[in-house]
């Protein structure tokens, strides 16, 4: 690799790469290291390099000439020697900073010139001329940029082949591996009174890699959280988590954390405020209301937000029955619904409304001809899931539409998507629901944001009364920062939904394969692939109890959801598995594993991989 | 001890008068138990403005060194203090029949106050009652009442005298300084912390073990703790749940150090190699030797279990037996001869009931036998428990353990 240093004081820079390894990396060739004085190319009487700012202000700067003809005459004799154009890097502390991936990065040039920056700084127009990227060691201010260029040198030479002895003593060290590195100890074994641990004179090389390992963790964690966050995360990190409980709730991405705070400090105004944050503020959730619409085929005034996708199934279900108490008594859902639409209907008893649950089969799917059975001159409001949230099983909504229209084309659909939003293509128009629900947070987004849409012309009461926000709706101020957020992981989710959709399947295809391959038939499969949507796969391990078998996984790091809590009590069973008619032994078993548009083949199978280890310990522990 | 007096210029001499119960009938090591008693009640009120405490003839006293002082919080902490009887809220002055007059009648003053907020209408009934302590006062005690009585009639009008049914009762205490109160609050009783030694408590989270543990502390026992941890079996919330258990009964027993035994591995080799019916047995025998290594190293004389007979089917004689036979230190169990109804009043006065019923540990039932065998004998339990290696299996899971300070 070829390097040219521009300077006003060569022997800065010379002198500290002379000697050690990059002073031999020189000798022997690996690096050709050049130095120019800036002021030989001046073309001023007195050599003169610097001059006055415009617009006043202390200090003198470095003028275009000098420094252009000096870059021009570098890149002429490395010319001759057959080097390209070269990339050049101004050493400036308003630079981005050094870093091991920027040394590598620059490592694989092969011309570099390296220009000192002096004085006050440097006319803007050589930068934009001649400069790729200007570089900062730190945030502190020195005299000059020499002592900086040394260090770039010091630490590109590294990445160049050849300049280190054995190629793998620069992999292990710090920061490539986003760990700093672990303490280190050298003879004699005891130093007055200190000894070395003892793992590293044991002579068991497995023990002393995770002695070291785990110091590395320490000290990382210790000193540099940013580093060791960025670690937990890598490829590198053993315990890093594998995530499989995405239908409970999924992890922000940064673009909706950065949405989120961006919202939390610029509109801070309150939507109904009368000043001009109160109008920026309605703006935001104005283009927020309008990009959520979009993603189900609604208009803007169809969507009204909530804290959560049960707050809008209440509003559904409530909000339509109060507002049209003529509209019959009868209400219709199915037997396998999230707690906030069955508990929400079983609510309405009270109130004189007949409420049936409608069965599914064997795959969780609901029994179109029992619904079709069920549906008389006296229903009201019929209320089905898009996907079931326990076995991911997909209702035909689109066919319950029609069934229902068949009969009696008034009665009101609503179904709560808040498992398939994100994940399905949804057009609310096509689909033939009058009504329907989805929640943030399930697909990257925030917790505290929902939505109801609800036809034009569906008339609806509130459920929560006060200033009238939502059209009247749903009063309460609007929680801005959440709804924007959920405006943007919506947008995510969108963009590429086709896509996401068929890299998820591959993942829990493979997922079942391996448990298929590993288990046989000695598991039992509760969701049907050809049934169901594959972000969700559930599986029972009995006779493993279910809640054993997600504490053991969790001990590794990897996290999954039961349908039954660990408990003798009746209540706790899952009422998605009852009504499919598990049997209560599989239902006590099952797990269920949910992933996301961002699980990797590679977290597949080490999920796969604890699993096993997992399932293998807890068989000790089986009765009989 | 020397007198220390309470009383200072420009205050309005508030105190809070302390009593000690059993302490004070100790002989020569009386003033170790003081001590100690000191100790417990200068912790408790720490971080309530930091009073000063006074000791002198079986009465403590506590005494604000700044204003405001939250007094009925004070009297809360010390109440909640092993050894402490009962405390009043008092009036302080010099032992001067003319001072003590004045105090009589601000405290007075207050009292038929608060009885009428508290709804008391007409006259009301009282009485003096006198304790003179230092012989070179003038009058006697009757002599002070009687005096004490008709300058409160004189001052207040609405007031009458009867020494058989008291609306309220006028204490007055003269000694070095005198002391004027109108009410008595019972507190825990029991003997200071840290007086009579320590113990190892088995706390497994349940409602049994912390009420066994609070009723050891009270004799005056420093308590610390060891918990059973079986992960997967049971969750990272259980072990929280102890740990929290264990906070609650810091209030009264001082801060308790938990140590966490990772239990699961013994567990799973006893279900491998032991007969079904014994396992239970096999366990409670297993945990007994564990927590005496743990116990010894503590300073511990003696375990405390919370087992009651004929709870379940280890707590009858026979399986009581052959747990203590694996001890080899006393094992206490307080609860032995208690209803379940009576501990569960205990648990919920000293708060620990709402956390003991979090359902928490349901999973540890894969472990329970379908028919354990409720007479067993120590021969053929001895017998079976050879079956797998428990010592090392044990002194793995006694190396392996997590301790936590909890209060």
């Amino acid at each position: 690799m070829k390097i040219d240093v521009l300077t006003l004081f060569p022997e800065m820079v010379k002198t500290a790469l002379s000697e050690s390894i990059v002073g031999r990396a020189v000798n022997s060739g690996h690096i050709d290291l050049g130095f120019y004085q800036i002021r030989d190319y001046s073309e001023n009487k007195q050599n003169k390099v610097d001059d006055t700012p415009y617009g006043g202000g202390p200090g003198m700067l470095m003028t275009c000439q000098p420094l252009a003809s000096c870059c021009r005459a570098a890149t002429e004799n490395a010319a001759a020697k057959g080097f390209g154009k070269p990339y050049t890097v101004l050493m400036s502390p308003r630079g981005t900073k050094l870093d091991a991936k920027t040394a590598k990065r620059l490592a694989g040039n092969p011309y570099m010139i390296v220009v000192c920056g002096h004085y006050e700084g440097i006319d803007q127009r050589f930068i934009d001329a001649f400069c790729d990227e200007e570089i900062s060691i730190g945030d502190y201010v020195l005299t000059g940029g020499e002592l900086p260029a040394a260090v770039l040198i010091d630490t590109v030479s590294r990445f160049v082949p050849g300049v280190l002895g054995s190629p793998e003593s620069g992999g292990d060290e710090s920061f490539e591996k986003l760990l700093l590195e672990y303490p280190q100890y050298t003879k004699p074994a005891t130093f007055e009174g200190a000894d070395v641990p003892e793992v590293l004179t044991g002579g068991n090389h497995a023990d002393i890699e995770a002695w070291r390992l785990k110091e590395a963790e320490k000290i990382t964690k210790e000193r540099r959280p940013d580093l060791y966050e960025q670690y937990e995360e890598s490829a590198f990190c053993e315990k890093r988590v594998i995530y499989f409980d995405n239908s409970a709730t999924t992890r922000q991405t940064p673009r909706v954390t950065a949405v989120v705070a961006e919202t939390a400090r610029k509109f801070y105004g309150n939507p109904s405020s009368l000043t001009r944050l109160g109008m920026l503020a309605e703006k935001e959730l104005t283009a927020a209301r309008g990009v959520i619409a979009g993603t189900v085929g609604a208009d803007r005034n169809e969507i009204t937000f909530t804290a959560s996708g049960t707050e809008a199934n209440n509003l559904a279900i409530k909000g339509y029955l109060a507002a049209n108490k003529h509209s019959g008594s009868k209400v219709i859902v199915s037997a396998v619904e999230h707690p906030s639409v069955l508990e929400t209907a079983k609510s309405l008893e009270s109130l004189g409304y007949k409420v049936e649950l409608c069965p599914v089969d064997g795959r969780g799917v609901i029994d179109i001809k029992a619904l079709f059975e069920m549906i008389d001159s006296d229903t009201a409001l019929i209320s089905v899931m898009t996907v079931n949230s326990e076995t991911g099983a997909i209702m035909p909504i689109k066919e319950i539409a029609a069934v229902k229209n068949s009969i009696n084309p008034k009665i009101i659909l609503h179904t709560d998507c808040v498992q398939g939003y994100g994940k399905l293509k949804i057009d609310v128009k096509d689909l033939g629901c009058d009504m329907l629900t989805a929640s943030a947070h399930k697909i990257h987004g925030p917790r505290g944001a929902g939505f109801l849409y609800a036809r034009r012309g569906i008339r609806l009461a509130p459920v929560t009364h006060g200033g009238g926000q939502e059209s009247g709706l749903r009063s309460g101020t609007e929680n801005l920062p959440a709804i924007r957020g959920f405006a943007a992981a919506a947008e995510d989710a969108f963009k590429d939904i086709g896509e996401s959709y068929e890299n998820v399947k591959r993942a829990r295809n493979l997922f079942r394969e391996l448990l298929l391959e590993k288990y046989g038939d000695k598991i039992h499969i509760n969701s049907d692939p050809d049934a169901t949507l594959p972000y969700i796969f559930n599986v029972s391990f009995s006779p493993i109890r279910a809640e054993v078998l997600l504490h053991a996984l969790e001990s590794e790091n990897m996290f999954v959801s039961v349908g039954s809590a660990c408990s003798s009590k009746k209540k706790n069973r899952s009422h998605v598995l009852t009504a499919m008619n598990v049997p209560v032994k599989i239902i006590d078993g099952s797990v269920r594993f949910s992933f996301s548009r961002f699980t990797t083949e590679e977290e597949i199978r080490k999920g796969a991989e604890v699993l096993f280890k997992a399932v293998k310990e807890l068989k000790r522990a089986v009765r009989g | 001890m020397n007198y220390v007096k309470v009383t200072k210029e420009g205050t309005e001499n508030r105190i809070i008068l302390v009593r000690i119960g059993e302490i004070a009938l100790k002989g020569l090591n009386r003033s170790t138990f003081e001590k100690n008693l000191y100790r417990n009640l200068k912790e408790k009120l720490k971080d309530l403005g930091n009073p000063d405490i006074h000791w002198s003839q079986s009465r403590f006293y506590i005494v604000p060194v700044s204003l405001p002082f939250d007094y009925a919080a004070a009297m809360d902490a010390a109440s909640s203090v092993f050894g402490v009887v009962s405390s009043s809220l008092a009036i302080a002055c010099k032992s001067d029949f003319e001072e003590i007059k004045a105090i009589a009648i601000k405290a007075a003053a207050e009292k038929i106050e608060a009885l009428r907020k508290a709804g008391v209408q007409g006259t009301i009934k009282f009485k003096v009652e006198t304790r003179r302590g230092i012989k070179s006062f003038p009058m006697t005690s009757p002599e002070i009442s009687a005096e004490l009585g008709g300058v409160l009639l004189d001052e207040f009008g609405e007031l009458t005298v009867d020494v058989n049914n008291p609306d309220f009762i006028l204490y007055c205490e003269v000694r070095e300084e005198s002391f004027v109160y109108t009410d008595i609050a019972k507190a825990k009783g029991g003997m200071p912390i840290g007086s009579n030694g320590k113990a190892c408590l088995l706390l497994s989270g349940g409602i049994d073990s912390p009420v066994a543990g609070y009723m050891v502390s009270k004799r005056g026992v420093k308590i610390c703790a060891v918990h059973f941890f079986s992960y997967p079996y049971t969750s990272e919330r259980a072990k929280e749940k102890v740990l929290e258990l264990a906070k609650i009964m810091s209030n009264y027993c001082g801060e308790i150090k938990v140590m966490v035994v990772p239990y699961t591995e013994v567990q799973l080799a006893i279900h491998e190699h032991c007969r079904d019916e014994l396992g239970t047995v096999i366990m409670r025998r297993s945990m007994m030797r564990i927590a005496e290594t743990l116990a010894r190293k503590n300073g511990c004389a003696a375990l405390v279990t919370g087992e009651s007979i004929g709870q379940v089917a280890s707590q009858t004689m026979q399986a009581m037996y052959c747990t203590d036979a694996a001890a080899n230190m006393p094992v206490f169990r307080p609860l032995i001869a208690m209803d379940k109804v009576d501990v569960i009043a205990i648990a919920r006065e000293i708060g620990t009931f709402d956390t003991s019923t979090l359902p928490y540990e349901d999973c540890c039932t894969v472990f329970t036998p379908k028919h354990p065998k409720t007479r067993p004998s120590l021969e053929e339990v001895i017998e079976e428990e050879s079956k797998y290696d428990y010592e090392r299996l044990e002194s793995e899971a006694v190396e392996g353990t997590e301790v936590f300070t909890c209060g």
